[in-house]
């Protein structure tokens, strides 16, 4: 894939696990992306600021450190979307990295076509990201004029409670990734909130009961469970 | 050494054995002694020797001998030295005064000195005992093993105790257990009297107990925290042994051996538990790594230009949902043996149950594409609290349970209602059934219906099910419903959920 300029799109690609690396190098370099391969964290961090990569793919368990070390180190001085390898049973490690600055996390095992949308996402969002912001959001048959504050629901006015809307206008702002309970909290409720992660599980259902179809299996605002929120445009 | 057992030093075997005659025999040979020296002596002296004579006999010869020797050694001054001498008949009357004094003083002086020969016996035997029961605390602080401090107390006891004895602890039921097999326990109403002592703690002695033995003494043994066992030895109360004290010695050995256990089990049970884990997360990665390799590996081919012929993707497809399905597999077995382990620790959150509902069908939505899925939840239905992730497995494995079962355009449905004290969960799926009887055995692992062999599957989904339910404090059971449709019930416990405080305050500038 090329960047607007036209320019092949590179991915730093971090992995101990030689048979992992293969087939994603595989499936990235078929969809035309640069590849450039990293086993271990100082070898990561030396290519992440050599090859300046426009996204990273990073597993988290690596041979001399912990993937959120290698975040930690890079968050300091760029924001490109890093995408996260992890294993099924380890929230913890996957919430933790989201923290530190991951974008998101794959599960593994994962397929190639969900792969390539994660990257493919991640990296509209960091290109959308350097554009102006739009005023107005659209999803599904909702309508959000952020500097007016109006949300629509086909023709019909929804009202909104404060807490609603930043916490409508937070998962908004980080459509394409995903956003732990914290992240919301501390967004919604501010740096010095006192509220449990329950009170984000709380709004987030009133949210979903007032725009989506089905609140019941909502398209837009997608739990990841044990994790955080999605919010799919 | 002190003086007594200076004197008996002196004492011949034959004497100890004839204590009386020996007593005759040494006054006899104390008179035909001062015969010759009779005339150059004062009577007075002679009395005082007499006298001696008494002492020697009452601290060495016993209480029998001496009473004799008082009299006897009145007789003999009387006949051998008072004049007129050789006879019993006495010039002065005043020496019957002399023979009533020298006969009391004789007397009272045995009397005074067997006292005192008591009172040292009596010291000396204190002393022994104190010294082998100091020496039996210093062995038994020694022990680290139960076995090893039975084995002491039994050395100690048989030289310690002329009686049976024996010791009783409870084992993990309660049940009182002899641990020296004396056959003291055998007799019923001794039985009895041990449940007893152990349940309120009190000393007992009881006469109609080991009756040929004349009696038998029961003692609690009084831990710190609580009574520990019995100890009883046979035979009538004797205050001279300390029994209160051994069965305290016996007690804090016995409670220091139970911590020591306690501290040894809890070394050891979380090195147990720090090996499991660190083995399933190895055995996690060491599966899951060439399982990813090998979906991922699968699925690359299939998107690779130009496509495949169709029966080369076809192979594609089935090891791509082979790998898939071997991680599924993986997943629940090591799910299991951590819930299995029983210290997994939930990361239980107060949450809206539609959240994980919505998620698993969402990670489902492939699987149940061919069915139509209904959700029907109460209209009230409070935060509960619980592992998102565990019940997201929980529900997923009953919703693909469900749609693996039924055919295909069937109905599932799941409802939640709150009744009681509980969430209420039913997935019923319209189109197959459950086979007749015991459904809890479905639970088990690897347990499949015999109807469903033809269909691929572990048997391990269901047991998982349970296992998740029950770490929640929930239950879970299978049933046919009376319209023919399988259902599984679950539950969870409602708990007091925190409060929410929700803001009203409009943010839309419309109205």
């Amino acid at each position: 894939m090329k960047s607007p300029a036209g320019v092949r799109l590179t991915v730093l690609l971090i992995e101990d696990e030689a048979a992992i690396r293969g087939f994603v190098r595989i499936a990235l370099e078929a969809h035309d992306y640069r590849v450039v391969e990293a086993e271990i964290l100082a070898r990561a961090l030396i290519e992440a600021a050599s090859c300046k990569p426009d996204l990273v793919i990073l597993d988290l368990g690596l041979p001399d450190g912990d993937g959120t070390t290698f975040l930690k180190s890079i968050r300091k001085w760029t924001q490109i979307p890093v995408l996260v390898l992890s294993a099924r049973t380890a929230e913890e490690d996957k919430i933790e990295a989201l923290d530190c600055g991951a974008d998101d996390y794959l599960t593994k095992p994962f397929s190639v076509g969900e792969l390539l949308a994660r990257v493919r996402a991640l990296l509209r969002r960091a290109a959308s990201h350097d554009a102006a912001q739009e005023d107005i959001v659209r999803f599904g048959n909702v309508e959000v004029d952020l500097r007016q504050r109006v949300v629509r629901r086909g023709q019909h006015p929804i009202h909104l409670t404060v807490i609603e809307f930043r916490l409508l206008v937070a998962l908004i702002a980080s459509s394409g990734k995903v956003v732990t309970h914290r992240q919301l909290l501390h967004a919604v409720w501010g740096p010095a909130h006192s509220e449990s992660n329950h009170y984000v599980r709380v709004y987030v259902g009133r949210l979903r009961q007032k725009l989506e179809v089905d609140a019941n299996q909502p398209r837009h605002i997608q739990t990841e469970i044990g994790v955080g929120y999605r919010f799919v445009l | 050494m002190n003086n007594f057992e200076l004197i008996r030093k002196f004492r011949p075997r034959w004497a100890r054995r004839y204590p009386v005659l020996a007593a005759l025999l040494l006054c006899a040979i104390a008179t035909i002694a001062l015969t010759p020296v009779a005339t150059q002596l004062a009577l007075a002296n002679i009395a005082m020797l007499y006298l001696l004579i008494v002492v020697f006999v009452a601290s060495s010869l016993g209480q029998r001998a001496a009473t004799v020797t008082c009299f006897f050694s009145v007789a003999l001054f009387d006949f051998f030295f008072v004049p007129p001498r050789f006879s019993f008949a006495v010039d002065d009357a005043q020496y019957l005064v002399t023979f009533a004094v020298m006969l009391a003083v004789a007397l009272v002086i045995s009397r005074l000195t067997m006292g005192l020969r008591r009172n040292a016996a009596q010291a000396r035997l204190r002393e022994t005992r104190t010294l082998e029961l100091y020496n039996f605390v210093q062995v038994l602080n020694g022990t680290l093993t139960e076995p090893a401090a039975l084995a002491a107390i039994r050395t100690f006891c048989d030289g310690y105790f002329s009686k049976p004895y024996e010791l009783f602890m409870p084992d993990t039921s309660g049940t009182l257990i002899p641990k020296f097999h004396s056959g003291l326990q055998s007799e019923l109403p001794l039985h009895a009297a041990i449940f007893t002592t152990y349940r309120t703690g009190e000393f007992m002695h009881s006469g109609h107990l080991a009756e040929e033995h004349g009696g038998a003494r029961l003692i609690a043994l009084k831990g710190a925290t609580r009574i520990r066992g019995v100890f009883l030895v046979a035979g009538a109360p004797n205050k001279q042994d300390d029994l209160e004290q051994i069965g305290s010695v016996i007690a804090t050995t016995i409670e220091r051996l139970h911590f020591v256990e306690i501290a040894q089990i809890a070394q050891s049970e979380s090195a147990t538990e720090r090996l499991r884990s660190t083995i399933l997360s190895a055995l996690s990665h060491d599966i899951r790594t060439p399982l990813t390799a090998l979906y991922g590996l699968s699925d690359t081919l299939l998107l690779t230009q130009p496509t495949l012929d169709p029966e080369a993707r076809a192979t594609l497809v089935t090891m791509r949902d082979q790998a898939l399905r071997l991680d599924h597999l993986v997943s629940n077995l090591l799910d299991m043996a951590r819930l299995k382990a029983g210290k997994i620790s939930l990361r239980s959150e107060w949450q809206p149950v539609e959240e994980v509902i919505g998620a698993s069908l969402l990670f489902l939505r492939s699987a149940l594409a061919a069915h139509q899925i209904k959700v029907r939840l109460a209209p009230y239905i409070p935060l509960l609290f619980f592992d998102a992730v565990l019940m997201e497995r929980l529900l997923c494995n009953l919703l693909g349970n469900a749609a693996k079962y039924a055919p295909a355009g069937s109905e599932i449905l799941l409802t939640v209602n709150v009744i009681g004290d509980y969430a209420h969960f039913e997935i019923t799926n319209t189109g197959s059934q459950f086979p007749s009887g015991d459904t809890s055995q479905l639970f088990d692992l690897f347990e499949r219906g015999v109807e469903a062999r033809h269909i691929p599957g572990s048997g391990v989904g269901l047991s998982i099910c349970r296992a998740i339910a029950h770490a929640h404090g929930g239950t879970i059971a299978a049933y046919n419903t009376a319209s023919g449709s399988a259902c599984v019930h679950f539950t969870l416990p409602l708990g007091t959920p925190p409060t929410v405080e929700l803001d009203e305050q409009s943010e839309s500038t419309l109205p």
